[in-house]
């Protein structure tokens, strides 16, 4: 087992580097065995899934982790159309959990169809003593349609007595507001780089290793704040070389340093003839199922690194723009070439301005 | 007006043999229509008299049938029909029918007496309105006088035609003033790079020098006849094209090479080398483009000097053409009734024979299609296909020799067995079933079709349906049976043609085996005709037939029969014309024949602008050629609108070419590298606001935004990076053409590997303490997943004792669930192709030995608790996958030597086994597990209950 898991805080009270405060908040929330539904938001790493999970223990008790994994095809009948749905999920006795946007564009189905369906009927707790059944765990709701969402807030208000929804997402801003008003949210703020070092510190104990301080800062500063990367990439180190030595080369990933190869590249040359070899890299990206909005954050930050002052914020207005295409287009390749196709022009015009 | 018509019409058939041309046609068609001669008749009559648009000519020519008389006098008509004066009445229907505009001429002079019309007759005059009256006397006259007057007139149209093309072709053929020029006197160069003008030289083509500048010279139609010019360099003031539009305008031809034939060479600057060398050693004059210019307007001159030449040389034309020759007043009705009365074509004429008069017909009215008029009878005049034709006839006349009385090949296996039935493959209209069924006739053979309008499914085993029931037992019998014959004599050879075969489909079930074992059983030779061979339907039929794939005719073989065509139904038409609308069908026969007859309704003579303009691509092209002609630096000539139409030709996948290649393309709009940036950012971006309208397209149904997108993401960007195509040499050997697009390829892989990373992913969901996403997964744990489970195997480190490592990378792997299958796809969804010690294969250095002794570790223990949860797309995955490890293993097992006992019996198949009752123990519900499946719930749940407890 990886660090990030094994070291991962399963109860409440077990907080203790990040999010200690918002632990204890909803430690006096679901004191009563009852609480609102809820809506965890903020970046990836900084905790929410563990929270999540760590709230549903506080209120069923450590059976909420028996859980059993159930892969299972949803049928269902949509007028004369016949409409065949793929879904994972994992329960416990207590509680479901699933992703429903694995479903692509057939979520509105999941949400509608499926989630009714167990909630409607399936007798979720055993003992029935609680004042709700059980709850259901959703993921990545920011990555579910309008759709999809709209059917949510229905689904929410129905079957509130029989159920709670917790609900997991990256950016609430893609969050409806209609269902984020029947929820409570909770954000999730992002580790500071100091707690990611004391949890460096803390973790190395456990595993007794000797941490240098100076290798732990910066990997906590190469973490850029998200908890899972600094414990994964100090795993990384150790895999590489121990024991540690203060100035060891911090393990990133490796699409990582590919975008910032691209980048490179970008600065480089800026020619037709580039941009036909970056469309090749970015394919590469993602083909290796890397989704397109990270390359593009990746890329833009690693472009604006290096670039004067005076362009960054036109690069930022368009990476932006064209990150918004991305998630409103269908073929990310288009929008990121696009990108780069403008991130050229302006480059090599200001280069040649300034530098004749 | 029904009833009216009814009789009115039927007798006013009567004269309508006069107005026959081909006599002897009319003659034989009557002897075989006699039976059903009078109850056709009837219907034709309807709808020649009561039909739409015919309604008004009627109503006019009862008009004209007596003018003097009151409009009461309409109603009469009708009222007492049987009685009338014959001779009044059938002026008027006769008009209905023939519909010329005679009718309301005739109106002047209802009462023609038959004495000017027979002195008329004879002479073919050149007055349409002659045809009235003579006309109307005909069923006075004894039927026997009519058509001996008629049969002369055929001839004369051939002779007139004759004689008229005779002086086109012994016309002199026209030079310039002042020519020929000596060499330096003419504007061009000669190109000295020996490579021709093409792929990837990088060098363009500059345009014209004087573009658009010199007003090129309009003379009359025909004056370069007899001419043949090649084209080389570049002109002083017309595209290379436009040249050939001038050219062919004025009725020349254009070759593409030199020969002797080669009446110029029209030369420019930078022309060929070996043309011109050519050119000299054949003889063949120089000229340039000021000298073509010259010449035609010469000829304008000329000819407007003595119109009356030119006169005099159409005149014999229209005189003997007369007949189908439309009189200006008369062009405008000629459709209508022209129609109506090819949808009683056939009938009309056995009314005509009925009443025993000889028909005089209209061409055009003779038979409903001329794509069936003029159907090839005899082998001769079957177009291209030469080669395929004469192994057609060999196969036929082969066939009884070689398969014996019984069906059976004679002492021949294998390869040199000859077949039994041959498949004759190509695109629709280019007489793969005329030359089927006329070789087979020419052979003396019975031909039974059997095509898409019969059912031919299976044929039923059922034997008391026999021939009676369903077609395909019919066939069945057919093949299996040599028909004998009734009064003695050789018994008559069948064959059985089974055309449009890759039409069979949906009811026709088991179509193509059915045939396929008609084949086996034959006793009969049997032609299968389809458009595609590469059909998936076909794909079992073809080892049971002998390819025979017909190509298109060429242009050249074509045009000739065409003209022959055009000519008869009194088309005029050049060869130039003829081409450019050969070239429009994509060298269809059927499509320009038909094209033919429909033009034929509004028009009669056509130069070659009118077929350049009429001529709207109404052929399908591959989408790189769309493309190329989106992005071709004279794209610009195009309108928006044809752009757009070219973009719809196949508006998913040209998008994806345009944003495949627009990269490549050097605007010439841009001025320098920035500006060239520019443009290019500026496609880009159309680009994707193009991929935003398509998604809503799709994920709204908005389809009414088609248009839009296609501009945006196609015709925008296309026109932005117009330009000439550059390589950039990216790969070596590549060529200048427009590529395939990628995204296809790359989003299935895309596609691939999501699937093989949410399988690992839910594997991974199995374990206890993993919790991130499957996007999380791939981003942080799969890259350290990887190390960690294949450094401990590698060489490198370790110095031979590898396989102490595999414990520790199945530590790794048990922590999270992770199967052999998995560690694969780790690889693949990990593998990107970059420089640098991060990018290299991971798995490369691991030892073959190892890496089997692996596998074995990973299925052997029954390490298979996580394999549970197998939702039907991970089985998929893993069928595959499996498959996949299997043969890997089988290559260790011959490289790695020693490991390799019994890999294969502990293969993964064993996995399945042990999994439904670990499962059941652990709480797993295996989902597609079959029947285990409700066994393994029963026993999980009772256990979660304790366990929860």
């Amino acid at each position: 087992m990886l660090w990030v898991d094994k070291h991962r805080p399963h109860a409440l009270d077990k907080f203790a580097h990040a999010n200690v405060s918002t632990a204890e908040h909803l430690k006096r929330l679901v004191a009563d065995g009852d609480c609102p539904h809820l809506l965890f938001y903020g970046v990836s790493g900084a905790g929410k899934k563990t929270l999540a999970l760590a709230v549903l223990r506080e209120i069923f008790g450590p059976g909420v982790e028996k859980v059993k994994v159930e892969g299972k095809t949803w049928k269902i009948e949509q007028g004369e159309r016949k409409i065949e749905v793929e879904l994972t999920t994992m329960s416990s006795n207590y509680h479901v959990e699933m992703n429903p946007s694995d479903a692509g564009n057939k979520d509105r189905y999941v949400v509608q169809e499926v989630i009714k369906e167990m909630a409607k009927s399936r007798p979720i707790d055993a003992a029935g003593n609680q004042g709700f059944k059980g709850a259901f765990y959703l993921t990545l709701v920011d990555n579910l349609s309008k759709e999809a969402q709209h059917g949510l807030r229905r689904t929410m208000e129905k079957y509130s007595q029989a159920c709670r929804l917790v609900l997991v997402c990256n950016s609430v801003s893609k969050v409806l507001d209609a269902v984020r008003s029947r929820c409570l949210p909770i954000r999730v703020a992002a580790p500071s780089t100091t707690e990611v070092e004391a949890l460096l510190h803390d973790v190395a104990k456990r595993e007794k290793l000797t941490l240098p301080p100076e290798l732990a800062g910066r990997v906590a500063a190469h973490s850029e704040r998200n908890m899972r990367r600094a414990l994964l990439s100090l795993e990384a180190c150790r895999a590489h070389q121990y024991p540690f030595t203060p100035d060891q080369v911090v393990q990133g990933t490796d699409w990582e340093a590919y975008v910032a190869q691209i980048a490179n590249e970008i600065l480089q040359e800026q020619s037709p003839k580039r941009l036909l070899q970056i469309r090749g890299r970015l394919y590469e990206l993602l083909v290796n199922c890397i989704p397109p909005e990270l390359i593009m954050k990746k890329l833009a930050r690693e472009l604006c690194r290096k670039i004067d002052v005076e362009l960054k914020h036109e690069v930022a207005k368009h990476a932006a723009f064209f990150e918004r295409r991305l998630a409103e287009g269908s073929k990310a390749i288009i929008h990121m070439e696009a990108f780069i196709a403008k991130f050229m022009a302006v480059y090599k015009k200001y280069i040649i301005a300034s530098f004749g | 007006m029904g009833e009216k018509c009814y009789c009115r019409t039927r007798r006013s058939d009567l004269p309508l043999p006069m107005r026959c041309v081909d006599f002897q046609n009319a003659i034989e068609r009557r002897r075989e229509h006699t039976a059903r001669a009078v109850s056709m008749g009837d219907i034709r009559s309807f709808f020649g008299g009561g039909g739409g648009a015919p309604k008004k000519p009627s109503a006019d020519a009862a008009a004209a049938a007596k003018p003097s008389s009151p409009p009461a006098a309409k109603k009469s008509a009708p009222a007492k029909p049987s009685d009338d004066a014959t001779p009044m009445d059938l002026t008027g229907d006769d008009d209905v029918v023939d519909l010329t505009a005679t009718a309301t001429k005739t109106s002047t002079t209802p009462k023609a007496s038959p004495a000017p019309a027979k002195r008329k007759l004879p002479e073919a005059t050149t007055d349409a309105d002659a045809n009235a009256p003579a006309k109307t006397t005909t069923p006075k006259k004894p039927k026997t006088t009519t058509p001996k007057s008629t049969p002369k007139k055929p001839k004369t149209t051939a002779s007139a035609s004759k004689s008229k093309k005779a002086p086109g072709e012994k016309k002199p053929i026209p030079a310039p003033p002042g020519y020929p020029k000596r060499e330096d006197e003419l504007k061009f160069s000669v190109i000295d790079v020996s490579k021709p003008w093409g792929f990837g030289g990088g060098t363009e083509m500059a345009g014209p020098p004087n573009k658009g500048r010199k007003p090129a010279p309009r003379g009359p139609d025909g004056c370069l006849e007899g001419c043949t010019f090649v084209v080389s360099g570049v002109l002083d003031s017309l595209e290379r094209d436009e040249a050939e539009d001038f050219i062919k305008r004025h009725g020349g031809k254009v070759t593409s090479a030199v020969s002797g034939k080669t009446t110029y060479l029209l030369v420019g600057m930078d022309c060929g080398k070996s043309k011109y060398a050519k050119a000299k050693s054949v003889g063949t004059p120089l000229m340039d483009e000021d000298g073509l210019f010259a010449m035609v307007e010469a000829l304008a001159e000329e000819a407007a000097k003595n119109p009356v030449k030119t006169e005099v040389e159409m005149k014999p034309a229209d005189g003997v053409e007369a007949k189908p020759e439309i009189v200006p007043a008369a062009a405008a009705k000629k459709p209508a009734p022209s129609a109506a009365a090819a949808a009683a074509a056939a009938p009309s004429q056995a009314a005509a024979a009925a009443a025993g008069a000889a028909s005089r017909p209209k061409k055009a009215e003779d038979t409903p299609l001329w794509v069936n008029k003029y159907k090839p009878s005899q082998p001769a005049q079957l177009i291209g296909n030469g080669k395929n034709i004469a192994d057609l006839r060999k196969f036929l006349q082969t066939w009884d020799a070689l398969h014996g009385k019984d069906g059976t090949a004679k002492d021949m296996k294998g390869k040199d067995k000859p077949m039994k039935a041959v498949l004759i493959s190509g695109p629709p209209g280019i007489g793969k079933s005329s030359a089927a069924s006329i070789i087979s006739k020419q052979l003396g053979f019975e031909v039974t079709e059997v095509n898409a309008s019969d059912t031919r499914g299976k044929s039923s085993n059922d034997i008391r349906d026999g021939v009676g029931g369903k077609s395909s037992n019919a066939v069945r019998e057919m093949v299996t049976n040599k028909a004998m014959s009734f009064f003695g004599g050789p018994p008559k050879k069948t064959v059985l043609i089974m055309d449009e075969v890759d039409g069979m489909s949906g009811g026709d079930r088991g179509g193509v085996m059915e045939l396929i074992n008609c084949i086996k059983i034959s006793k009969i030779p049997i032609i299968c005709i389809c458009n595609d061979k590469y059909n998936q339907k076909l794909k079992s039929l073809q080892n049971y037939v002998l390819d025979m794939p017909f190509s298109r005719p060429t242009k050249g073989q074509i045009v000739k029969r065409m003209l022959l065509i055009a000519e008869q139904e009194g088309i005029q038409m050049n060869e130039a014309a003829m081409e450019a609308l050969i070239e429009t069908t994509n060298n269809d026969i059927r499509l320009i024949i038909n094209q033919l007859q429909m033009r034929r309704l509004t028009k009669q003579s056509f130069a070659y602008d009118d077929i350049k303009s009429l001529a709207k691509k109404d052929i399908d092209m591959g989408p790189f050629t769309a493309v190329d002609k989106l992005c071709a630096p004279d794209a610009n000539r195009l309108t928006v609108t044809e752009r757009l139409n070219l973009v719809f030709q196949d508006s998913d996948i040209i998008p994806l070419f345009i944003q495949e290649n627009y990269v490549q393309y050097r605007p010439y709009a841009a001025k320098n590298d920035v500006e060239r940036l520019q443009l290019l950012s500026a496609a880009a971006t159309s680009i994707s606001e193009g991929d935003v309208m398509n998604k809503s397209i799709r994920a709204k149904q908005n389809w009414g935004l088609m248009p839009y997108a296609n501009i945006v993401s196609s015709v925008m960007p296309a026109s932005t990076m117009r330009g000439s195509r550059e390589v950039f040499g990216l790969h070596p050997g590549e060529r200048n053409f427009n590529r395939f697009p990628s995204w296809l390829g790359k989003n299935s892989t895309h596609g691939k590997n999501k699937r093989l990373l949410q399988e690992v992913h839910s594997h991974a969901m199995t374990s206890e303490g993993f919790k991130a996403d499957a996007a999380s997964l791939r981003e942080y744990y799969l890259p350290l997943l990887k190390l960690l489970t294949t450094r401990p195997m590698k060489s490198a480190a370790l110095g031979g004792k590898e396989k102490e490592g595999i414990p520790e990378a199945m530590a790794t792997m048990d922590a999270y669930c992770l199967t052999r299958q998995d560690w694969e796809s780790i690889q693949d969804v990990t593998k990107l192709k970059g420089n640098g010690p991060l990018f290299a294969d991971a798995a490369l250095g691991i030892p073959t030995a190892v890496k089997s002794a692996f596998t074995r570790e990973c299925n052997d223990k029954g390490r298979v608790v996580h394999s549970g949860i197998l939702t039907q797309e991970a089985k998929r995955g893993r069928k595959r996958g499996a498959a996949a490890v299997a043969d890997d293993d089988d290559e260790e097992e011959g490289d790695g030597g020693s490991d390799g006992e019994g890999e294969g019996e502990d293969g993964l198949p064993k996995k399945p086994k042990i999994s439904a009752k670990r499962l059941a123990a652990i709480g797993f519900v295996a989902k597609d597990d079959g029947k285990k499946k409700p066994a393994a719930k029963k026993k999980a749940a009772p256990k979660k209950k304790k366990d929860a407890k």
